[in-house]
């Protein structure tokens, strides 16, 4: 096990160096590209001069870039940060949006990916070539080519004279256990929650989960394919197995790609979340982020855009990590 | 062993007309072209042959062709620009469906904004501001089709230039690209595509200003009337946000390939006989490299040209009245149901490009697959062999 440990230690040297240069391109678009972002934190044109040199003095916007670089850092590090807009706590804001609103989104939409996009396709790839395997292979297609807020509009316009989904507001359960409110009202057993929770949600998650679906369609139906053109699904034919435990050895051996992206796709779905949030009125983080850019809260946005790459940095170490517990051949 | 009956349909005769005129219009430059590279014509005729096979792939180029007409001649054919508000003019053009014709009074203001009296038929609907739907898709599509060929274009050329250096040297060189390129892709794309086009435009309003020649550039490409100039910085903006969100997906994706190039027996064979290594890189690993990397770019054009519309729709792209498809939903959703039409025509434009782009670039993967056009090769001497006999 010499070996894991090896290719854990090196893969977490590489995340370091990483995230510092994450927090270097977070710094550079939030305080050096705008030329002068206390005249806009403070009101615009129209803002007093003592109050942009107060702001100017506060966050040190006058110093050297490594100094204004040191203090940007840990304000944003030390979770007591005050938007100059919006005068609140940048971090609790932040944390509340993302734990009840986008995190709940992002895993339901996962749940969509796997439920959907596995199955079709397998069931792809073992009917190659027929009518199924064309129709699903352009259902895929079709996923990956749709604008979200085109298709988000249409199924609003077809679902909601008929009731299928609620468009406003947000429900939340009176308790807190983790903070993430489906999986409260599940450890709480509160099915009435969960019940309001799909009404407003599923349609959101749905969206956001299209074009992952098409992607894991397509993959899946490629790697299965791969799969089974190893030379050991001709020795189980020859022995005679059934059908369906061939394609059970196949699976877990195709799973290894998947796994990956699927991996991958999470960060992806916290990347899409803002155009489905909008569409939706989803108090999330995603939206959070587009407000603060209307406001010219630069602060909260870089704030905002840090935690979300921190979350996709993560899911990607995790799925390197897991990928080579899986797979012997991948510890470098 | 039963008889594949191969006929070159007339489509073929077409790719091969159009691929021997290419070859005699190089020929015409450089003598003996023709003669040297006897078996990349082959190859290119069987490519053309598989992609004739495909109906998909037909469908995704009669698609992508249509766009492209689109973009190009769309600005000379609307049949009315795309700032023109004839609410102005005539009440009922505001937020008119499809169909829709009104009778333009014959008065003084509507002349000067250049409409003549007569009729005028609204094709597609009008938004809230009576300017004509159609008109502005047709402008959008120019829009939509230079940034998304300028992004992925400058986007690929960083990339696959710093993939090959990357991949092929090695070492230090391979460590250090390799870092910065994981520091960008450390942000999904949309995200840092917003965070850049929230504070650009800021950044480049009074360089814009001062460098007129560029907004002229602009102007001339995206066929935006003068009086609209200052709008072009918000979309230089999202172009060069883009730009620096779309390179770190081409280098790794080349950096991998050119891993595995670098190990054939030719590489060794160059690198002995005393090749230097720009001739390597570009003359020996690049060609046998770039099937994938030109599936990717087709496909990243259709990418392209969503994302774009995904951050219009956000607010952060084209700013009004340059016409954007996106922009034109978002300022459109408010409408909705009422005003279905503005939300429901610019997304299926937009879908039907980025599904012909997905297509076409499906079809192009088989076409490049040496093993199709191999299995193709075999039917066609086969035909050949038999038409010579009989």
């Amino acid at each position: 096990m010499a070996d894991i440990k090896k290719f854990l230690i090196r893969r977490l040297l590489t995340f370091v160096p990483t995230l510092i240069g994450a927090t270097l391109i977070v710094f550079v678009i939030a305080v050096k590209i705008p030329g002068n972002p206390a005249l806009l934190w403070a009101g615009g044109q129209k803002a007093s001069p003592d109050v942009v040199a107060r702001l100017v003095a506060e966050y040190h916007l006058n110093d050297t870039w490594y100094r204004q670089y040191y203090f940007f850092m840990k304000n944003i590090l030390s979770g007591k940060a005050i938007s100059p807009v919006t005068s609140t706590n940048i971090w609790s804001q932040i944390s509340t949006r993302f734990l009840q609103v986008t995190l709940p989104l992002a895993l339901f939409s996962f749940i969509f990916i796997l439920v959907i996009g596995i199955p079709l396709g397998i069931l792809s790839a073992i009917k190659r070539d027929t009518w199924i395997d064309n129709i699903i292979r352009a259902f895929a297609l079709i996923g990956i080519s749709t604008p979200i807020f085109w298709l988000a509009y249409l199924l609003i316009f077809w679902l909601q004279p008929r009731g299928w989904v609620t468009l406003s507001g947000f429900p939340l359960p009176g308790y807190k256990i983790t903070g993430i409110p489906p999986i409260d009202a599940l450890l709480k057993l509160d099915f009435h929650y969960l019940w309001l929770f799909v009404k407003r949600m599923w349609l959101p998650a749905f969206l956001l989960a299209y074009a992952g679906i098409g992607v894991i369609t397509r993959l899946t139906r490629n790697s299965f394919l791969d799969a089974m053109s190893g030379e050991y699904v001709v020795f189980m034919e020859a022995r005679g197995f059934p059908r369906r435990r061939i394609y059970m050895h196949v699976l877990r051996n195709a799973l290894t790609p998947i796994v990956t992206v699927l991996g991958l796709m999470f960060g992806g779905l916290l990347a899409g979340a803002p155009i489905t949030e909008t569409i939706f009125n989803l108090p999330g983080l995603g939206r959070y982020i587009l407000q603060s850019i209307y406001n010219f809260d630069y602060l909260t946005m870089i704030t905002g855009v840090f935690l979300v790459a921190i979350i996709y940095m993560t899911s990607n170490l995790i799925v390197d990590i897991l990928y080579a517990v899986i797979d012997p051949r991948v510890r470098y | 062993m039963p008889e594949y009956v191969y006929v070159k349909n007339p489509l073929d005769k077409l790719s091969d007309a159009l691929i021997d005129a290419f070859a005699n219009l190089v020929d015409a430059i450089r003598p003996g072209w023709k003669l040297k590279n006897k078996g990349r014509l082959e190859e290119w005729r069987l490519m053309m042959y598989t992609l004739n096979r495909s109906p998909l792939g037909i469908l995704g180029a009669l698609l992508v062709a249509f766009f492209i007409l689109m973009a190009i001649f769309g600005p000379a054919v609307a049949p009315i620009s795309y700032r023109t508000g004839l609410v102005l003019c005539d009440l009922k053009a505001r937020l008119a469906p499809p169909g829709t014709t009104i009778t333009i009074p014959n008065k003084d203001f509507c002349k000067r904004m250049g409409l003549h009296p007569g009729k005028f038929e609204f094709l597609l609907g009008s938004d809230n501001f009576g300017r004509d739907l159609w008109s502005r898709l047709l402008y959008g599509a120019r829009t939509s089709l230079i940034v998304s060929i300028l992004v992925v274009s400058v986007g690929a050329s960083i990339g696959v230039l710093l993939g090959l250096i990357s991949g092929y040297y090695g070492g230090a060189v391979d460590e250090v690209i390799m870092r910065i390129t994981d520091m960008f892709l450390a942000f999904p794309g949309l995200i840092l595509a917003m965070a850049l086009s929230a504070t650009l435009p800021y950044a480049i309003q009074s360089w814009f200003k001062s460098h007129m020649e560029v907004a002229k550039l602009l102007g001339y490409l995206f066929a935006v009337e003068r009086v609209d100039y200052p709008a072009l910085a918000s979309l230089l903006s999202v172009i060069i946000a883009l730009w620096i969100v779309w390179w770190p997906g081409y280098t790794r994706l080349v950096r991998g390939t050119v891993l595995s190039v670098r190990e054939n027996t030719y590489v060794e064979a160059a690198k002995a006989l005393g090749v230097s290594d720009l001739g390597i890189m570009f003359r020996h690993i690049l060609p046998n490299m770039i099937g994938p990397v030109l599936v990717y770019i087709t496909m990243d054009l259709g990418g392209a040209i969503l994302t774009e519309a995904g951050l219009s729709f956000l607010g952060l792209g084209a700013v009004p009245p340059l016409a954007d498809w996106g922009r034109i939903i978002y300022d459109g959703a408010q409408f909705f149901p009422n005003a279905w039409w503005l939300v429901f025509w610019p997304g299926l434009f937009i879908f039907l490009t980025v599904f012909g782009f997905n297509l076409f670039g499906d079809a192009l993967r088989d076409a490049l697959d040496p093993r199709t056009r191999r299995s193709i090769e075999f039917k066609v001497k086969k035909v050949v062999a038999e038409e010579e006999a009989g």
